[in-house]
């Protein structure tokens, strides 16, 4: 693979002012069962070279699979030929150091050696566990998921880093339905979209996360709720005290901090398809998002999460970066070729969907910092609220700044104590005046980090795997409602 | 990677290069499948050439060359897949292996039936040489006929100029072996100023069928005024240009019109203890991957052939779509709707090639039928809340304007939509007669005219 991308580089010819060569080798093993069939079983392996080239301010870039002298040379002509055809405003790439190095991410166990027979063992066992909850369970899906990728990046500039990261993951969805309505439960986090398989939550590690995930004592619950769904209560139509729980506040933070950080969308670059932004380039620092206790941060060196990474694939180190910082932004997310648009340095945050896309800014881990208040306080002081855990759904304007999220379940809250539970929960605001109303944020005992494999941005579409931490976090005069 | 090819010589080439050996492929599926019962390789090319642009520059350009090979091995009851991209037979065979390696490990039992040689007949209009053989510097040369055409310096575009053309072969162990090139070119234009947007798209098999200047002219004719105005939550009449139809039809039609709706639970179109919902009787839904008015295609992953399914007519649901599986379960012929294995939208078969029947009014008709109302051009993000009650919620997005006395006037703030897709197209009054194709993650092609509803419900203002 590094010979590959030497080999690359060397065939670049002297008018190329930059360029920046990936190798990825990417293999995925999904296992997905539903009630006592093998829904699916996916075996995927591909590995190819993405060249991007950078001439007179204009980029190209070519990717293929041919690793002989001609494919290469073949992909090196293309991307120098689509760099050369359009004169326009140039690309003014930040500067980032001259980097060397290699990594490979924690794994205890590799989840690509533990025997097929013993996964669908585990997931079968999970899935019969669920259906104990009754016939209203018509549908209990359990799925494995792990991924390897080994990557050379090097560039004109010098740098080569060598990267091999593997990510496992596992999760539980109970469907129960009645003639006329269908609950969901989800664990230990949801996808928003009816996505097979590429559920749960997901990690920077191997086998053993999927045995802390502990899906055979989780599956009865997760049965039981589904079921007893169909029949709670409505979530009323009302403004009131919100609780957003933990796996909740993954979805919050995703949609309304982390796209909004991404930089660009203040370049105009995105307007056409993901969108604009509410933050300001131009008020970094005294923009605010919310009170102080709100600090929200990207952090790709956390051990262990599914956002880290030793290099972005512009071979940029992986950094820790405040996006909110005691309420006011702080900074974006961006990538050398966005960030040189302000003359500011890269966050670290350009990411490629394997070897065929180009990379573009995407999130890492963006994390909400653990508060000071214990969940027993959270709840215990909020005299009238809901609690309401879990994405379901979700819609937010293209300006980022107008939402509304549906939730698998809520909770009742009077007297500080957790009541009733509710069904077809959501809640809706302003994002900054949503933000505006928390008062409270979960300590750290409440905090737990979340691993996320199917962000999609971008055209052709890219599929990101990110991380989200957070505390539960309450707010104050939301709109909530039913649907 | 090795030097080994399941690419045909002859064809490798830059841009216009495409092609996959069928003789190479067939030999491959005889090494893969000694030790099995039966088997198939379906083997795709597909090169996707891409130019994004917006605030007045190229934002990044794209040209990817991707060789993808589905295994499929049977034994003793049991199947396994495998993907691998790569066009380097070894790899594909070092995959199969090790699936082979698996299938002792999987619950025994009964395997879809492959189909045998059946009378191959490509479908007409599927490939055009013009979107093969488009460069980098037609896509540059397009969109300064975008710029051109829009000739308003004040006025931002932005989109994407796009081509992607796809080689499909599916051998298997009955002696099947189909061949087929399928291309689609696509301009999206998004041309904005403060507070106003308009937003046009054009798919086509055929690059050469694709006008800029048609696309610019589109998009200034819907461009809102400055003016803005206001409205209430609360249904309201409304056009809903193409593809803004287009996105809701080709929910309601994957969550709807599959013989197995996603997650298995029944879907808005099945019937409840009240009946069967009926639509409006202006709407009528095909899936027919042979028709030109879509992105044409003739067979499926599997290799069966692709059939025309009348799913909805005059409001009512009278076809669904089947793989092999389900169409033995129904007591029908398939119809060409075999999911790719590691599909990520589901496992049952769904409508790929929608069509939405047409009507005979033209815009202006549309909008006197409207009277006193909206016009929607485009939706985003459509989410679905509630599968079984086909509940979906998302904003419009792009020129959303008031309609008053049957003419476009001021232009509105974006808005949040929650409804029913049975009650969406329940409410149909007026369907019009020029069609637009789109797509989805999820769907090959929808092809949709604009529509009249009589309520649109605005749940809240989305964006000031």
């Amino acid at each position: 693979m590094r010979a590959d991308v030497e080999r690359v580089l060397g065939l670049l010819p002297g008018h190329v002012d930059y360029a920046d060569v990936r190798y990825v080798r990417r293999r995925h093993h999904g296992v997905h069962v539903e009630n006592e069939t093998v829904a699916q079983l996916v075996r995927e392996e591909t590995e190819g070279i993405g060249l991007r080239v950078l001439m007179r301010g204009q980029w190209g870039f070519a990717a293929g699979t041919a690793s002989n002298l001609d494919g290469l040379d073949r992909l090196v002509r293309e991307a120098v030929a689509q760099a050369g055809v359009e004169a326009g405003p140039p690309t003014r790439l930040a500067p980032a150091p001259v980097v060397r190095g290699s990594r490979t991410s924690p794994c205890e166990r590799d989840p690509f050696e533990v025997p097929l027979g013993d996964q669908l063992e585990l997931l079968l066992a999970a899935a019969k566990e669920m259906r104990r909850a009754g016939p209203a369970v018509n549908s209990a899906q359990a799925s494995v998921d792990a991924y390897r990728d080994e990557k050379v990046f090097g560039n004109t500039e010098g740098s080569l880093v060598e990267q091999v990261i593997t990510e496992t993951g596992a999760g539980l969805l109970a469907t129960a339905q009645t003639a006329d309505d269908v609950q969901r439960r989800s664990y230990p986090q949801s996808v928003p979209r009816a996505i097979v398989g590429e559920r749960g939550d997901f990690a920077s590690a191997g086998w053993e996360h999927v045995e802390r995930l502990d899906l055979l004592t989780a599956a009865p619950r997760v049965g039981a709720e589904a079921a007893g769904l169909l029949s709670a209560d409505p979530c009323p139509v009302t403004t009131t005290t919100l609780i957003v729980g933990a796996t909740q506040m993954a979805q919050l933070l995703h949609e309304t901090a982390g796209h909004p950080a991404e930089l660009d969308r203040t370049l105009g670059a995105e307007d056409s398809l993901a969108g604009g932004t509410y933050m300001r380039p131009d008020e970094l620092g005294r923009q605010r998002f919310g009170p102080e206790l709100v600090t929200i941060v990207a952090d790709a060196t956390r051990p262990g999460a599914l956002g880290s990474f030793g290099w972005d694939d512009e071979g940029v180190a992986a950094t820790r970066t405040e996006v909110v910082e005691r309420g006011l932004i702080h900074s974006f997310l961006s990538s050398r070729a966005t960030a040189g648009e302000y003359g500011w340095s890269s966050s670290g945050a350009a990411r490629a969907d394997g070897w065929r896309r180009v990379p573009l800014v995407r999130m890492t881990n963006l994390s909400l910092e653990p508060g000071a208040t214990p969940v027993d306080e959270l709840i215990g002081t909020t005299d009238s609220g809901i609690l309401i855990d879990m994405n379901r759904s979700l819609s937010i304007d293209d300006r980022r700044r107008s939402f509304r999220f549906g939730a698998e379940i809520g909770w009742e809250i009077r007297d500080g104590k957790l009541g009733r539970m509710l069904r077809n929960c959501t809640y809706e605001g302003d994002t900054l005046e949503f933000w505006s109303g928390c008062d409270a944020v979960g300590d750290a005992a409440s905090f737990r980090q979340w691993g996320i494999p199917s962000c999609s941005k971008g055209e052709p579409l890219q599929v990101a795997h990110i991380g989200h931490g957070s505390p539960p976090a309450r707010f104050r005069n939301v709109r909530i409602g039913t649907r | 990677m090795s030097d080994a090819t399941i690419l045909a010589p002859a064809t490798v080439g830059a841009g216009a290069g495409l092609g996959l050996d069928p003789g190479a492929l067939r030999a491959l599926l005889r090494r893969v499948t000694r030790s099995v019962d039966g088997g198939h390789l379906e083997a795709l090319r597909e090169r996707v050439e891409l130019l994004r642009y917006g605030a007045g520059r190229v934002v990044y350009q794209h040209a990817e060359d991707r060789p993808v090979v589905r295994i499929r091995l049977v034994r003793g009851g049991r199947e396994g897949w495998s993907i691998v991209e790569s066009a380097d037979p070894n790899a594909i065979a070092a995959a199969a292996s090790r699936i082979a390696g698996e299938l002792d490990s999987l619950p025994a039992g009964e395997p879809a039936p492959m189909p045998g040689v059946w009378p191959f007949q490509a479908a007409p209009g599927a490939a055009a040489g013009s979107t093969v053989g488009a460069a980098a510097s037609e896509r540059a040369a397009a969109l300064r006929r975008l710029s051109a055409a829009i000739g308003d310096p004040e006025i931002a575009i932005g989109g994407s100029i796009a081509t992607r053309v796809v080689d499909a072969v599916v051998v298997n162990t009955r002696g099947l072996c189909v061949v087929e090139r399928r291309t689609c070119a696509a301009i999206q234009l998004v041309a904005s100023g403060p507070g106003r947007s308009s937003s046009v798209r054009r798919i086509d098999p055929d690059w050469a069928a694709i006008d800029p200047e048609e696309l610019a002219h589109a998009a200034m004719s819907t461009l809102p005024g400055t003016t803005r105005g206001e409205l209430p939550a609360g249904p309201v009449r409304a056009l809903l240009g193409p593809q803004a139809v287009a996105a809701f039809a080709a929910v309601l039609a994957h969550i709807g019109l599959g013989a197995v709706p996603p997650g298995g639970a029944p879907g808005p179109l099945d019937a409840t203890d009240e009946g069967s919902p009926t639509l409006a009787a202006h709407v009528f839904f095909v899936d027919d991957a042979t028709d030109p008015g879509g992105l044409p295609a003739s067979f499926d992953p599997a290799g069966w052939p692709k059939r025309r399914v009348a799913l909805i007519e005059n409001g009512r649901v009278v076809g669904r779509v089947h793989d092999v599986v389900t169409a033995a379960t129904a007591g029908v012929e398939p119809t060409g709707h075999t999911a790719p294995p590691g599909w990520r939208f589901g496992r049952g078969p769904a409508p790929m090639h929608v069509l939405v029947g047409r009507g005979a009014a033209g815009l202006a008709d549309l909008e006197a039928v409207v009277g006193d109302g909206i016009a929607v051009q485009r939706v985003d993000y459509v989410r679905i809340v509630q599968p079984r009650q086909g509940l979906v919620t998302g904003t419009t997005r792009d020129a959303t304007v008031r309609i008053r006395s049957g003419r476009r006037a001021e232009a509105l703030a974006q808005f949040r939509f929650t409804l029913r897709l049975a009650d969406l197209f329940a409410a149909v009054e007026a369907v019009g007669r020029d069609r637009e194709r789109s797509d989805a993650p999820f769907i090959d092609s929808i092809t949709a005219p604009a529509m009249v509803v009589s309520a649109f419900p605005i749940d809240s203002e989305a964006r000031r």
